[in-house]
């Protein structure tokens, strides 16, 4: 018969306490994982989402950092 | 209110031109119907083309046009004026009447030109490599438009606009700015973006550069270059602005065919030639050898005429102040923070002056003169009861129009109301300053979150003292990172959508970058990685028209602009996918109650997410795990972490922990790795010094609830890790559960 829950650490990372007297439902080693899952959006601990692209154009063509991105209201 | 009803305008690689007898069409299908006001083609011109003609017609039982110009619906034009780079600019062709057409009816787009030849024609983009566009297609003629042949390899991209047949509350457009690589691209249709070719080379990005968005332009400052993008006003130029130039705000009508009228609202200079952008009122536009007239603010009469026709925006310029004349003020020789506060715009960041700020004229971004005594007029530090700021200023942050704060190097200020009519700056926080001007953002509560010399802080409302959220998770983080802005970039960024913020700091030279996200739900933070093609460089959030487009934006390492898509299991790091490495460590625990005792883990059972294969709830992919004990929390934990890898060579001591082909082991025996191999006694094989560092490791695939796994772990601390780096896979898990038994004393 099952007698231990192992909670899922939901609460994310935490390395301000000993390793075995952690937050409740932390973790201390973790990476590209998300409270909320993309399944669902419960919260239950998954993968995070990933990167896509917005537009297919590059801006600069070469390879060169966006450094600005904004938006502009115009009456129409 | 033109909307884009019809379109096909992505993956041009090549241009179909067209000169004398040979015609080209696009045929289009409507999915509704409306009033069609305009079509957009994306060209460019070789040579010197005749007049362009562009038209809708009908079509025939071969879904081939008609032969017949839809009346109203053709419009004829010089291309004179048209760009000869082949990346092409978007035409609009407006036609001189708006005309009902059908829904679900197909018809076509014909272009001709009057005369030409193969070394002058116009050349609308088309895509060639296998067009996705299915409700229509491209067609030639080579006699004038009496017969047609169909093109299925090629697509010419189009738009078509028009008013719906009932009416709209809306009345604006949003559009996407983005600056990189010294270049200016904006959302000039839906879902893809073009460059302002008339700022290529304006910008320089080494040099620290904002901006901000006022009366339908957005200021730019980049130190010495301060620039605007004007989306609203209509260009005109005159070789002779006569004794009495307009003012801001002047009504100018012409003597033209319709009087075409607008309203001043920038001119480059007060004498002789210049350039004049107001917003014209009138549907007529302004011709050329047309004479203006007007009135100015002391009554003087306004007339000159103009030398061109008028073109219409995006325009790109200098900002200055108007007319570049000192009767309106001094603007900042260097400034590259900005923001618009209580509809004025707002400059700091001067190097000379780095306590210094400076605010335009109320809702007049052209005048710079200071004065106490106009409750509207320009104002700055140095002529404020406000006062400088006391340190160096790194960021502008306006709360609406109630206060203005000012992240500094060192410290953090806030400007509460008006300075010119009572205002007050005081500093608010000495303890911590602000690391630049994207190391912050607010979330949708109105609370200020930003990168101190503590870490994350967060300050309520935007103006309570800031409290530090990071520390009691994070003690180290601001030591691991030892963030310097001469090598690193600090962005943060709110995505409403999740519910939490992204920090990023990003290596300026490779993109290089280390990541949280912190979840308001929850108040945790998850470490993050992404590949260096995608290191975060600026945010923002896109409150699009279309609210599927709504979404945090990211401009990254690489000139692309990417989001966080829950359907995207793989990082799009450029020329292909990178699989996402994810994994998490349970908590570790003592398996059994009483310290001094060891437990047994004698079964466990995990319960992936998605119920049934196929079911309503989302399936998961497979997810690895690995179970781990030891005879203290951080021994497990050590394991757990191996992260050096295994090298010949490298001289061992029993406990060492490294990691090969992806696998933790600890070294059982001390000896110097081979180095004369192959072989070369690598762990994998060398099961006399080496040992796996787990105890067991299994994949689990499918969904639900998996068969219970049997173990004899035995130990003080029991340690779970869960991991995935396959590629195209993304995972869930709903519980964990096992059954322990007490065993023994720990030894």
């Amino acid at each position: 018969m099952a007698n231990r829950e192992f909670p899922i650490p939901v609460r994310g990372i935490s390395e301000s306490l000993p390793v075995d007297k952690a937050a409740p439902l932390t973790s201390g080693y973790i990476n590209n994982v998300r409270p909320i899952d993309v399944l669902e959006r419960r919260i239950r601990i998954g993968q995070r989402p990933g990167l896509d692209k917005a537009f297919d154009q590059q801006v600069g063509g070469a390879s060169s950092p966006i450094l600005l991105i904004t938006t502009v209201s115009i009456i129409d | 209110m033109a909307l884009r009803f019809e379109y096909y305008n992505t993956n041009d690689d090549s241009a179909s031109g067209f000169f004398g007898a040979t015609w080209r069409a696009q045929t289009f299908t409507t999915t509704v119907g409306f009033k069609i006001t305009s079509v957009k083609l994306l060209v460019y011109k070789i040579g010197s083309p005749g007049n362009l003609t562009v038209s809708i017609q009908g079509v025939d039982g071969s879904n081939k046009p008609d032969g017949s110009d839809i009346s109203g619906l053709s419009l004829t034009v010089s291309p004179s004026g048209y760009t000869t780079n082949t990346v092409g600019a978007w035409i609009e062709y407006t036609f001189p009447t708006t005309t009902e057409l059908s829904a679900t009816t197909r018809y076509a787009i014909v272009m001709r030109t009057a005369s030409g030849d193969i070394d002058n024609r116009v050349m609308p983009r088309s895509d060639i490599s296998s067009p996705t566009y299915t409700n229509g297609e491209s067609l030639t003629s080579v006699d004038s438009g009496s017969n047609w042949t169909a093109v299925p390899s090629v697509d010419i991209l189009f738009e078509v606009y028009g008013t719906p047949l009932i009416p709209l509350d809306k009345v604006y457009t949003k559009r996407l700015v983005v600056i990189g690589n010294n270049e200016v691209w904006y959302e000039a249709t839906v879902d893809r973006l073009d460059e302002l070719l008339d700022a290529n080379g304006d910008i320089d990005v080494t040099k620290p550069l904002t901006a901000a968005e006022g009366f339908q332009k957005l200021f730019i400052a980049n130190q010495t270059n301060l620039k605007v993008l004007d989306f609203i006003n209509t260009k005109i130029t005159t070789s002779n602005v006569g004794a009495n130039p307009p003012d801001f705000g002047t009504v100018l009508t012409s003597d033209g065919s319709g009087s075409p009228s607008m309203i001043v609202d920038y001119i480059t200079s007060l004498s002789s030639s210049c350039t004049i952008y107001g917003k014209r009122t009138t549907t007529v536009i302004f011709g050329n050898n047309e004479t203006l007239t007007g009135t100015d603010d002391d009554g003087n009469a306004i007339s000159f005429t103009t030398s061109a026709v008028e073109v219409a925006p995006p325009h790109w310029y200098n900002w200055t102040v108007f007319g570049s004349n000192a009767t309106f003020g001094t603007m900042p020789s260097s400034a590259y923070l900005i923001c618009r506060y209580r509809g004025r715009i707002v400059l700091a960041g001067n190097p000379n002056s780095p306590h210094q700020w400076y605010m335009s004229k109320v809702a007049n971004p052209w005048n710079f003169v200071y004065s106490s005594l106009d409750p509207l007029s320009a104002v700055a530090g140095t002529n404020a009861d406000a006062g400088e700021a006391g340190d160096i200023i790194r960021a502008l942050i306006p709360f609406g129009d109630d206060y203005l704060i000012f992240g500094c190097a060192n410290s953090i200020f806030l400007l509460d109301g008006d300075p010119v009519s009572g205002g007050s700056l005081d500093e608010i926080d000495n303890s911590t300053g602000i690391y630049g001007p994207w190391a912050w953002c607010k979330d949708g509560g109105g609370n200020l979150y930003f990168w101190g010399s503590g870490g994350l802080y967060k300050m309520s409302g935007g103006r309570g003292r800031p409290e530090n959220i990071s520390a009691g998770h994070l003690p180290k983080w601001v030591t691991d990172w030892a963030a310097d802005p001469s090598t690193y970039r600090v962005v943060l960024a709110y995505d409403p959508s999740r519910n939490g913020i992204t920090v990023s700091r990003t290596t300026l030279s490779d993109g290089t970058n280390l990541n949280y996200w912190y979840d308001f739900k929850t108040q945790g933070f998850y470490p993050e990685t992404y590949p260096d093609a995608c290191g975060p460089f600026c945010a923002h959030f896109y409150d699009a028209d279309l609210a599927a487009r709504r979404r945090t934006l990211y401009g990254c390492n690489d000139g692309y602009i990417r989001y966080f898509e829950d359907t995207a299991k793989d990082d799009d790091s450029g020329a292909g996918d990178t699989a996402i490495s994810s994994y998490v460590a349970w908590p570790i625990e003592h398996l059994a109650q009483d310290d001094d005792k060891n437990g047994k883990l004698t079964s466990l059972t995990i319960e992936l997410a998605g119920g049934g294969t196929g079911g309503d709830f989302g399936d998961t992919d497979g997810a690895s795990y690995r179970l781990y004990t030891g005879k203290d929390a951080e021994t497990v934990l050590e394991k757990m972490k191996a992260t050096t890898a295994w090298a010949t060579g490298t001289v061992y001591a029993v406990g060492d922990l490294v990691i090969y082909n992806s696998i933790e082991y600890i070294c059982i025996t001390a000896h110097t790795a081979d180095e004369t191999g192959p072989p070369f006694e690598e762990p994998d094989t060398n099961t006399t010094d080496w040992f796996p560092a787990a105890f067991s490791s299994a994949t689990l695939s499918g969904t639900g609830r998996k068969a219970r796994i049997r173990t004899r772990l035995r130990g003080a601390y029991f340690g779970l890790k869960f991991y995935n780096s396959t590629a195209s896979e993304t995972w869930s898990i709903n519980n964990v559960f096992g059954e322990v038994k007490e065993a023994g004393k720990i030894r």
